[in-house]
């Protein structure tokens, strides 16, 4: 989980030490979201190293972490696209780019189990989105 | 008082006297015209306006006058139809039915609840959506439901989430008949809700009221009636509100009681828009400071107002802070919840708040908040389901479930009534991700989508099945079945009810998930799921929307007849184990936490927000110098599934074109009628030009009813596919294009003048030099090249005016231009 924490978290400051790329529009709404989540995850990194984390503050950070995420990711795609088509950014910086967006993405899918450990399957629910929760539906 | 006189608008085609005329409601627009069915020989036979309903007085669209022509359409589908070797296939309805359980089946197994998802409509009834609903939610644990509202009203929705923590205009069609003021912001009823307009109009003529500010980037019908007209450009709506209400507090035109007693966060609004100065607004929005003035001052004295929205609000940039912002002039000046007052946002189709409101799309029924653990218990507790079967979390749009099928993340996609390959942004890349995944098409005729489908099935029409609908002001309405539909035709209700039994869904005690078998049983439980919340439908029955042509909710104990405006205790639905979303953040669009929600401290108070203009994404540049816009005319309906099968309508307006202004149009060469290709950095189109002056400089339109796979007019070859951040709609109103003509070149030969060249093509002389750009005496040699358009079409779009004398008042006609031919 640290680990994987980490990972992320490092993400973030490197795509932040490269921002803005383009000054699209798209990225007004995407620079706020970046540094919430940076920010998030720095208190994320404090909190686990305490010996007695508060589960509740916890709780509150990661709730807030993955609907940064969610909020992310159609605005990231949109602006993936609006810089091919406004031919303002080389495709391969682009594709960097985005490509380091779903390795987030990816990582937060392997930070749920560790978070349905410390809060349950039920509590889970309210924290993770349920594209994150990949699990096989109803049984019929 | 609505209406001096009724006016009983019909259509009928019969020999003889109709058998019956049987009580129903208009399926076209938003505003729910009640209507009667002409019936003979168990045909329709055509329409006439219900005089009794207040909503119309007899009155119809002229849409709604045509629309049953699709009914006896002779190419309406009359059995299912599966994928084989490539081709579509009949088959019955057991082979079809067994096919879609199969794949689903699969799907649950393989991917997961997430791997299905539901596409429906906004112009289906509401027992249908609750049944999607039930079947989406409990039967099959997804959370991917949405609908063809997300293209048209899914702004309404979030920003009044924002503002008053649910779903519901505050305001009604009564307030409209009151109220002194009244502002169409990116709503051109004159075109898109004719009924509607007139109502405005009738009563203008009557009483000399309401002053009438129209706010578009187009001088539409519905601006040509306006007192003051504020043509903005393309995507600067929220810079112009911003001006508006700067003016309405540095003037002091703000009611301090409401905001202190009925609202919290009034300083953001200061700060966000202390910099938007006329001059600023002026910069951005180009309309002159002085006219930002008076409408403001308008707004800011008048004892009653009425904001209206529609798709030039919701398809743009910036759609729900632009929504919310005209929210938040609504609470500061204290006008909602009172006669004539509050904000009306519109929705496009007949029924598409229906489909919110009972969860068929969107949150849980009965604007249940699907982050909220209360509600999830509560809708478990109604459905006699785990609590842990019910999916947490609003839905996906449309955009974000093309972007999994891209992937490869749904394993089933099921589309109810809409053709979304012609109706999705960018739908070239749209059809690529409906061709990676298995697709179900409900659909009475062949469409651009059941090209991409595996399965095709055949639904009931308006008139051959009964249910109630919810139109653009809470009114729900009933509709009756007239006729029996067509040998083997199902209703969409008989074939999802057909679905959740083969699937054998079951409750937690082991008994059918789903046990009503008439739509109006499943009114009757969906009264039950409705009871106590902002909806409340529990004092409802078939039998009283009839007899009161149709009622607004909330219908309950309290207000048994329904309710004209909400809000009038200034108590909003803010507490947070009432709201129906915890919101989100207006700008990034992140989801709010229940604990951020909660700090807000609104408790029954509205919610005031900053409101942060961002410029749209694509702007014209070198390359692509014009802005595109799309839009609808008033002869057609969305992909003219229906009004394309009338011949009345088809023939007023058989196809596609892009307007362009006359000075670009002179600028460019174009003559009227020439055909033009319009390309953005997605595709392009070929159309006819038609040259006006109704778009500004800088501007094409083009409508978004044409494009077959073949014709190639489709404007959503050429549309961008970004979503607003909150409500997920696509932002169809502002991109980037080029235009240019389409054109032969004729090398004059020794036995041709330029003269017989123009002759040939159809061509005055003046226009054939003015497109090759030559001065009189249009001198031209042998071995010169000249062009001659590849073709012309004369684009004639009749108005339909019925609040005036067309004769008296001539609408601005092509012919009437410079470059007219002869």
């Amino acid at each position: 989980m640290y680990h994987t924490i980490d990972r992320i978290y490092q993400t973030f400051q490197y795509l932040l030490a490269n921002f803005p790329i383009n000054n699209n529009p798209l990225e007004f709404r995407i620079r706020p979201l970046l540094y919430e989540s940076n920010h998030v995850l720095y208190q994320i990194h404090l909190i686990l190293h305490q010996p007695q984390p508060n589960l509740y503050q916890l709780k509150q950070l990661f709730s807030i972490l993955y609907r940064d995420d969610e909020a992310l990711d159609p605005l990231v795609r949109a602006w993936g696209r609006a810089s091919i088509w406004m031919e303002i950014t080389p495709s391969n910086v682009v594709q960097h780019r985005l490509d380091l967006y779903q390795s987030i993405q990816k990582d937060l899918e392997r930070l749920v189990p560790y978070i349905k450990g410390i809060y349950g399957e039920e509590d889970t629910r309210y924290i993770v989105p349920p594209l994150y929760r990949k699990e096989v539906g109803a049984d019929y | 008082m609505n209406w001096e006189k009724s006016r009983v608008d019909i259509n009928l085609y019969s020999q003889g006297d109709v058998d019956k005329w049987v009580y129903s409601t208009c399926n076209i627009c938003s505003i729910g015209c009640g209507c009667y069915i002409g019936v003979k020989d168990n045909k329709i036979v055509g329409i006439k306006g219900n005089e009794d309903h207040d909503i119309n007085r007899g009155r119809l669209d002229p849409k709604g006058e045509n629309q049953w022509y699709a009914n006896k359409s002779q190419d309406r589908l009359t059995t299912p139809l599966i994928r084989k070797d490539g081709t579509l296939q009949p088959a019955s309805w057991d082979e079809a039915m067994n096919l879609i359980v199969t794949r689903t089946k699969e799907t649950l197994r393989t991917i997961g609840s997430d791997g299905i998802a539901f596409y429906s409509t906004g112009q289906g009834t509401l027992e249908t959506y609750y049944t999607i609903a039930k079947i989406g939610r409990a039967g099959l644990r997804s959370h991917l439901l949405d609908a063809n509202t997300r293209l048209c009203t899914a702004t309404t929705e979030w920003c009044l989430f924002q503002s008053f923590g649910s779903d519901g205009v505050p305001a009604s069609f009564e307030d409209v008949d009151l109220t002194d003021t009244i502002m169409l912001f990116g709503h051109n009823p004159a075109e898109t809700g004719t009924v509607f307009f007139e109502r405005i109009m009738e009563r203008k003529r009557r009483t000399g009221k309401p002053y009438i500010i129209v706010v578009d980037v187009r001088k539409t019908l519905t601006a040509k009636e306006a007192d003051l007209f504020l043509q903005l450009k393309p995507g600067t709506n929220l810079a112009l509100l911003n001006g508006i209400v700067h003016l309405l507090l540095k003037n002091g035109w703000v009611d301090k009681d409401f905001i202190g007693k009925h609202t919290v966060g009034f300083e953001r609004i200061h700060w966000a828009t202390e910099a938007w100065t006329p001059s600023m607004a002026e910069k951005v929005t180009g309309i002159p400071g002085h006219i930002i003035e008076m409408a403001a001052q308008v707004i800011g004295k008048t004892n009653s107002l009425v904001c209206t929205t529609l798709q030039g609000a919701y398809q743009t940039a910036d759609a729900t802070s632009t929504c919310v912002a005209i929210n938040n002039i609504h609470l500061i000046r204290g006008l909602i919840g009172k006669p004539g007052s509050g904000p009306l946002h519109m929705a496009g189709q007949p029924s598409s708040s229906g489909n919110r409101t009972v969860g068929g799309v969107g949150t849980y029924p009965g604007n249940r908040n699907p982050g909220n653990p209360k509600h999830i218990k509560e809708m478990a507790e109604l459905w006699n389901v785990n609590t842990s079967d019910l999916e947490v979390g609003p839905e996906k749009g449309i955009e974000e479930i093309v972007h999994l099928m891209e992937k490869g993340k749904i394993g089933l996609f099921w589309n109810i009534n809409t053709n979304p390959m012609a109706s999705l942004p960018n739908r070239q890349r749209a059809k690529k991700a409906f061709e990676n995944t298995f697709v179900v098409v409900q659909d009475p005729f062949l469409t651009e989508t059941t090209e991409v489908a595996d399965i095709v099935l055949p639904p009931a029409i308006w008139g051959e099945k009964e249910g109630t609908m919810e139109n653009a002001d809470r009114t729900i309405n009933l509709l009756t079945k007239a006729v029996d539909p067509p040998n083997g035709i199902k209703s969409d209700f008989g074939i999802l009810l057909d679905f959740a039994k083969r699937m054998g869904f079951k409750d937690k005690d082991g008994k059918p998930l789903i046990t009503y078998e008439t739509p109006e049983q499943c009114f009757e439980e969906w009264k039950k799921v409705s009871k106590g919340r902002p909806s409340d439908m529990s004092a409802a029955t078939y039998e009283k929307l009839k007899k009161y042509n149709g009622l607004r909710w909330p219908i309950d104990e309290k207000y048994p007849l329904g309710t004209p405006r909400l809000y009038s205790d200034f108590k909003f639905h803010t507490f947070p184990d009432d709201a129906q979303s915890y919101g989100k953040d207006l700008f990034t669009g992140r989801p709010r936490t229940k604990e951020e929600f909660e700090s807000m401290q609104a408790n029954g108070r509205a919610i005031l927000y900053g409101t942060h203009y961002v410029p749209p994404v694509e702007q014209p540049r070198e390359e692509y110098p014009f802005w595109l816009t799309t839009g609808r005319l008033v002869w057609h309906w969305h992909t003219r599934t229906k009004t394309g099968r009338s011949p009345y309508l088809q023939m007023i307006a058989p196809e596609g074109y892009a307007e362009i202004n006359i000075v670009d149009a002179e600028n460019l060469g174009i003559i009227p009628g020439e055909l033009v290709k319009v390309s953005s950095p997605r595709g392009s189109i070929k159309v006819p030009a038609r040259v006006v002056d109704t778009v500004q400089p800088g501007l094409i339109f083009v409508p978004f009813h044409y494009g077959t796979w073949e014709n190639n007019q489709s404007a959503n070859e050429l549309t961008i596919d970004f979503t607003d951040p909150l409500s997920k709609q696509p932002t169809f109103k502002q991109c980037s294009c080029k235009i240019k003509p389409v054109r032969n070149k004729i090398m004059i030969s020794e036995n041709q003048t330029f003269e017989d060249i123009a002759e040939i093509n159809g061509l005055s002389l003046e226009e054939l030099a003015k497109i090759n750009q030559m001065m009189p005496p249009y001198r031209a040699d042998i071995g010169d090249q000249i062009e001659v358009p590849l073709s012309c079409a004369n684009v004639k779009i009749p108005p339909y005016m019925p609040y005036r004398n067309i004769q008296k008042f001539p609408h601005f006609s092509q012919p009437e231009l410079p470059y007219k031919k002869e």
